[in-house]
């Protein structure tokens, strides 16, 4: 890892800074940009999934005799079919290994697959899913998380952590638990706190499972060429799944080839093992070429966001200072752990906010019930945590009779503060985040509260999470004679614009102009492993890893370059136009210079670079850890709305959202993942929730799945950047990804309050809960 | 498996593949089938695309009506100016349905045939007291619009029966009128109140106020109130009082009962007020 | 999914409770069941059709009698799939009966599961539809219990099951060839102050 000390002149070319514009913005809008589905495969037979329609059921038997009887169906597969040619190898899951592509002996869910027909074409595939008939056995199903904490009923029999992680070997086997992670934060004496401090607020808090909606479907290609495994896929994760198919087929890692294009969309919805271990499966035991196309139904239990459970108490003195706080904290990850166990534990951890807390206990569960099961959402479980610590610190500062942001002001970790967790705080400027927002919205102009049946107010709320960490990024630079470039790395641009803006990396660094360096697309053949693109971590993760390649690249080019001239290397700079002598003035160009290297054109220089991060693992008891992540996101929300006291309807004023990103390398894009988390978090501060009636998700179509549309933007959305520059992040860089999202609920529900003087604790605010929660108001 | 698709070119072998299969269903534009379709649920073995027929989609201005053919798309119906001018509450509640893409594909016959509790335009055409022609093998009847909706996502049409025209009054009685829709989720979706109201006079002082309600009972429902001599507080009372008498809301995850009856009531206040506005405006 | 609701019948309890677990009857009170038959004390199974919005439902269905207690309490749990929709259902139901002035009161409630496709539709259908179920079966069972004609067979009868007669005074069902007439979906008579009077009661 570099140590250098950044600095903000950068010695380099100018790339950096500038809002280049997106690559292959031109072919989206003109829609001729190849997605995933696009690329061209072999001809395929096509997948059609029969679903259960039991949440919890023993399967007894499985008729697919008239499946099998329409004309173009070649055969009808189960996951007993699977489990006899793979047998415990089937199961696979990034924490657990707990969870078959197609239901074995049991089904967990309402629309688990139960049974894939391979038919000649979508069509037919589909209509002969339907045609599929299973006898199953009922099991009474865990229906929410205090059904799964405090019943009976178990949705596994056992867990089954996956093998490969030490940390959760000692669950290995455990039974009669639907808690298949549990992680606690202990730091001072937080009970004896409570019970001496003079102010006290807690809360049962509620944030529903919401489903990520991007808008690009899923899809999933795979099949067998000389006894190699080729998959197509829509995966944000190419390195992870070419690791999970390469162990579940048992073949080595260079027999498995996963190929992404740009996604259409994600917000963590292609990550792990979604679509790739069903269509590999199926590929590899059957021979066969097979492509799995989802409908936007099905899309809908795939995979959700987390509902969760808070129960949160926080405690502050006669001087406003947070003395202490706890959290209760139940994830419900459904019938499949997924990535819950992570998502329990490291955004557990920050429950209690970005305070300064001498006594903090924090437990944080991920528990299983018999619903699709839930994953990594952009923000990876820390919104649900933020909703319960930013409305108890509101109602704490309220009650102190102080202003909730000067209170927030006093409380939030500065730079050196050691956090709750037990790790010092670095480039992360809350401070600077909540004056930016606040400042937005004119927090201290005076406020016309009441117009007619509309009362108005202000809300503010900050937001904190940990980059996952240890994580590995990898990067190779291939320049070519002409200086042009070409980048491999495995980051997959999903809209987020990380294409862009690592060929600003490398342009930077080596004097390149726009067009000049191409990203490949990932291809595990070719790029080489990243951990995940996911938990805006790859521009500092990634970016890293190509500076250094750019780095190493120029190093390359200026000593090659001191030996054609005769001088010596430190006498040599990097500059626009090519390498230059200072002592004879003289300039090669990179094309001259590689030429006369290699004597032929077109020839090529490559240097490759790791940027591998590391922490200390949490101490099992306590959870504190000295170093619990490489660099922390800081982030600020402030709405200005207003509340229509006879339909409950909420009208967004200004929403002004700031994000602390170490240093924007390209400030377009960066305004754009502050405004798109905002908008998004909006949906869920208003509307976004899936429903579930005993098991069955109701409006699981985009009919009745409400997301925010562009009449229901805020009048005035005002994103800002806050440049803290992170020690060895790439030129200062953090990623951004997440930021906007994560405190924009909370600061609408503190506006709710300010407005109303009422706390919803549970989301989404719908006018019909505005209008019960008045109306219980006026009763008391 | 999916439906064959057949096109005639005339209304008469429209109506005889009909009535020769009776599990075949008119297709108007198709958002509401193909959603049924696309979700495997539906029963139907052919859709009968109407879209080819010639005249189907005329709109027709005859002094004291408004003939719509049922192929006349709800866009039209949102930005002609005829409509606008002739019927402007039946063009504002058009103008509220979906989002243009669906306005700009489904059909104003297939809007009222859908039957659905929730739709905006029938309100509005409640109000005006439209007239819905139907077409079968059987021949051609005229259904008073009030006569339309029967039950839960049932209408009055007969299986094989094709709506071949809406025909709205126009007439110089309506002293104001007006369409008011509230939404609970996002801005875009499905009312979960609607009312329209129109003042209409009645030989010379006497007048009335028409008031239909949407998505607040099974079916789009109609009261008529008499609000001679009264003022607008007066008059919002009653016609509060007579609404409320008529909803009977479904609970789903747009609300529940309570939540629904009350948003009901402010949509007949506010659409009270607006008519109120409008009439002193004139 | 939750429902519950009470009513009045004018007869005694032991009568009311003897119905309500004679399939000859039962098949009549359900709207759209087809087929009904007891197969011991406990286990009936049978099946059932019903229509709306053009969708057709046909699902075979097993109950079972899980709680019994004469002449006041029972609790049934029936399961129902539509095999051509993918979809099932699961219907815990619990009746209380007791005698009052008027005869007997009956307070029921439902839990509903309806999982797979026709679980997207949402709650408004079903609710929509199982009021329609409602008013059905309260209908027919006063008509049942009130109509010496409806008398009951005996008991322990296991018979096929006849079609139902067609319902003169019933809400008519969504029936794909029928023309209801509008007059004719309002209750009339007796049934209508029934009607009205359970809709108060909740
Ligand atoms: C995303 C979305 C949002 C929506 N939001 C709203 C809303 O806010 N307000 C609102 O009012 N509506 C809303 N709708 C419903 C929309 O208005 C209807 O889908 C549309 O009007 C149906 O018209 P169509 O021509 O597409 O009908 P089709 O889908 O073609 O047909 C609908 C039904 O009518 C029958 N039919 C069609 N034409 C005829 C005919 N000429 N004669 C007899 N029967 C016929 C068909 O057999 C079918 O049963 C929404 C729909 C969508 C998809």
């Amino acid at each position: 890892m570099s140590s250098e000390v950044f600095s903000l002149e950068s010695q380099d070319g100018n790339a950096v800074g500038q809002s280049w514009k997106r690559t292959n913005s031109e072919s989206k809008v003109m829609g001729t940009f190849r997605y995933t589905a696009d690329l061209p495969v072999p001809k395929c037979l096509y997948l059609g999934v029969h679903r259960a329609n039991q949440p919890h059921a023993r399967i007894d038997g499985i008729e697919t005799e008239s499946a099998m009887a329409i004309p173009g169906v070649v055969k009808v597969i189960t996951g007993a079919d699977l489990y006899d040619a793979l047998g415990e190898n089937l199961f696979t899951g990034p924490a657990f290994s707990d969870q078959p592509p197609v239901a074995w002996q049991r089904v967990r869910y309402v629309g688990e697959p139960v049974a894939v027909v391979l038919a000649e074409d979508l069509a037919t595939a589909r209509a002969a899913a339907d045609e599929i008939y299973v006898e199953y056995e009922f099991i009474t199903p865990v229906l929410d998380v205090n059904a799964a904490l405090e019943g009976t009923d178990y949705v596994h029999d056992e867990l089954r952590p996956s093998a490969v992680f030490p940390d959760l070997r000692h669950l290995m086997g455990k039974r009669d638990t639907n808690v298949n992670y549990e992680y606690n934060l202990i730091r001072g004496d937080s009970e004896t706190a409570h019970q001496e401090a003079p102010v006290t607020v807690s809360g049962e808090f509620w944030t529903p499972p919401t489903s990520h909606v991007a808008i690009e479907n899923f899809s999933a290609s795979a099949w067998v060429e000389e006894n190699r495994l080729e998959l197509v896929s829509t995966t944000q994760t190419p390195s992870y799944v070419r690791q999970a198919i390469a162990t579940m087929l048992n073949l080595r890692l260079n027999q498995v080839r996963v190929r992404t294009l740009g996604l259409g969309g994600s917000f963590g919805s292609k990550m792990y093992d979604r679509l790739e271990p069903l269509v590999a499966a199926i590929a590899w035991t059957q021979k066969l070429p097979v492509r799995l196309e989802l409908t936007r139904e099905e899309a809908f239990v795939l995979t959700t966001r987390h509902g969760v459970a808070v129960s949160s108490r926080m405690s502050a003195d006669a001087n406003g200072n947070i003395v202490a706080a706890t959290a209760d904290v139940r994830y419900d990850t459904g019938a499949y752990a997924d990535i819950g166990p992570r998502i329990a534990a490291k955004s557990g951890m920050v429950a209690c906010g970005p305070y300064r807390i001498e006594n903090a206990k924090i437990k944080s569960r991920c528990i299983y019930t018999n619903k699709p099961s839930a994953g990594p959402f952009r923000g990876f479980g820390v919104p649900q945590v933020t909703w319960s610590h930013e409305s108890l610190v509101d109602d704490l500062a309220r009650d102190l009779g102080e202003d909730p942001a000067r209170f927030r002001r006093r409380n939030l970790l500065r730079e050196g503060d050691v956090s709750p967790v037990g790790t010092v705080m670095h480039s992360a400027d809350f401070i600077g985040c909540l004056d930016a927002v606040t400042e937005a919205i004119g927090w201290t102009d005076p406020l016309e509260k009441i117009e007619g049946s509309w009362k108005w107010g202000r809300g503010v709320a900050v937001g904190i999470k940990a980059v996952l960490t240890p994580t590995v990024s990898n990067a190779v630079l291939q320049l070519n004679q002409d200086a042009s470039a070409t980048l491999l790395i495995s980051t997959v641009d999903m809209g987020q614009g990380s294409d862009t803006i690592m060929a600003q990396i490398v342009a930077d660094v080596l004097f390149l102009g726009p067009d000049r360096v191409r990203v490949i697309n990932p291809d595990t053949d070719v790029t080489p492993y990243d951990t995940i693109t996911a938990g805006s971590r790859s521009t500092y993760h990634t970016g890293n890893a190509v500076k250094k390649a750019a780095e190493t690249m120029r190093d390359r080019l200026i000593e090659i370059a001191a030996k054609q001239m005769g001088v010596s290397a430190s006498d040599c700079k990097l500059a626009p136009g090519g390498v230059i002598s200072s002592s004879s003035q003289r300039l090669i160009s990179l094309e001259d210079l590689i030429l006369s290297q290699f004597g032929a054109a077109g020839t090529t220089m490559t240097a490759e670079a790791n940027f591998t991060t590391e922490w200390v693992p949490y101490d099992r008891t306590t959870g504190q850890s000295t170093k619990i992540t490489e660099h922390w996101f800081a982030g600020a929300a402030a709405a200005e709305l207003g509340v229509d006291t006879r339909t409950g309807r909420i009208r967004i004023r200004h929403l002004a959202v700031a994000g602390d990103v170490g240093r924007a390398i390209n400030p377009a894009l960066v305004n754009q993942q502050l405004l798109g988390g905002a908008i998004m978090g909006m949906g869920h501060a208003l509307f976004d929730e899936i429903v579930f009636d005993q098991g069955q998700i109701v409006n699981g179509t985009l009919l009745d799945y409400q997301l925010p549309s562009i009449k229901d933007m805020p009048e005035k959305l005002t994103p800002i950047i806050v440049e803290n520059p992170h020690r060895t992040g790439p030129f200062g860089a953090k990623g951004v990804g997440e930021t906007g999202l994560i405190p924009i609920a909370p600061a609408i529900a503190n506006a709710v309050r300010d407005a109303i003087g009422i706390r919803i604790t549970t989301l989404p605010l719908t006018p019909e809960k505005v209008l019960s929660a008045l109306a219980n108001q006026g009763n008391k | 498996m999916n439906p064959r698709i057949l096109r005639p070119e005339s209304l008469a072998d429209a109506c005889a593949l009909l009535s020769q299969d009776e599990d075949a269903l008119v297709y108007g534009g198709g958002t509401a089938l193909q959603i049924l379709r696309k979700q495997g649920i539906l029963s139907a073995s052919s859709f009968v695309d109407i879209s080819g027929i010639p005249g189907l989609n005329n709109l027709h201005h005859t002094g004291n009506e408004l003939l719509v053919g049922p192929m006349v798309s709800i866009r039209r119906m949102e930005t002609d100016p005829v409509v606008r001018e002739s019927v402007p509450i039946a063009s504002a509640a058009y103008a509220k349905v979906a989002n243009p893409r669906v306005r700009n594909t489904a059909t104003v016959g297939g809007n009222i045939a859908h039957g659905d509790y929730r739709l905006d335009p029938p309100v509005a055409l409640l109000v005006l007291g439209a007239t819905i022609k139907a077409t079968s093998t059987a021949g051609t009847r005229a259904i008073p619009i009030d006569k339309f909706f029967i039950d839960f996502q049932l209408t009055a049409l007969n299986r094989g029966e094709i709506v071949t025209s809406i025909e709205i009054p126009i007439s110089n009685d309506v002293v104001a009128s007006t369409f008011v829709k509230f939404s609970s989720l996002s801005a875009n979706d499905w009312p979960s109140a609607s009312a329209a109201a129109a003042i209409v006079a009645r030989d010379g002082e006497a007048q009335i106020l028409r008031l239909a309600l949407g998505a607040l009972a099974p079916t789009p429902v109609m009261t008529a109130v008499d609000i001679t001599g009264m003022r607008e507080a007066q008059a919002t009372e009653a016609a509060v009082e007579s609404a409320m008498l008529i909803m009977d809301p479904l609970p789903d995850v747009r609300g529940g009962v309570e939540y629904k009856r009350n948003l009901g009531r402010i949509a007949v206040e506010n659409a009270v007020r607006n008519l109120w506005r409008d009439r002193q405006s004139v | 999914m939750q429902i519950s609701s009470n009513f009045t019948i004018a007869a005694q309890t032991s009568h009311v409770f003897g119905t309500l677990l004679d399939p000859k009857v039962m098949i009549k009170c359900i709207q759209g069941c087809e087929e009904l038959e007891r197969i011991d004390e406990t286990h009936y199974r049978g099946r059932i059709t019903n229509e709306v919005a053009h969708i057709k439902f046909n699902a075979r269905f097993a109950a079972e009698i899980t709680e019994l207690d004469y002449p006041n309490h029972i609790r049934a749990v029936l399961n129902g799939e539509d095999r051509h929709l993918g979809s099932s259902i699961k219907v815990t139901i619990l009746l209380d009966l007791e005698p009052t002035e008027e005869g007997s009161a009956i307070a029921y409630q439902m839990e509903i599961a309806l999982w797979g496709k026709l679980g997207r539709l949402g709650e408004s259908i079903v609710r929509r539809k199982s009021l329609e179920f409602e008013r059905d079966f309260i209908s027919e069972l006063s008509r049942a219990c009130v109509q010496p004609e409806y008398t009951p067979g005996p008991s322990s009868s296991q018979q096929e099951a006849p079609t139902p007669e067609p319902v003169q005074i019933a809400v008519p069902p969504a029936a794909p060839t029928s023309h209801p007439p509008a007059a004719a979906s309002r209750p009339i008579g007796w049934f209508a102050k029934l009607l009205a009077f359970f809709r108060r009661s909740r």
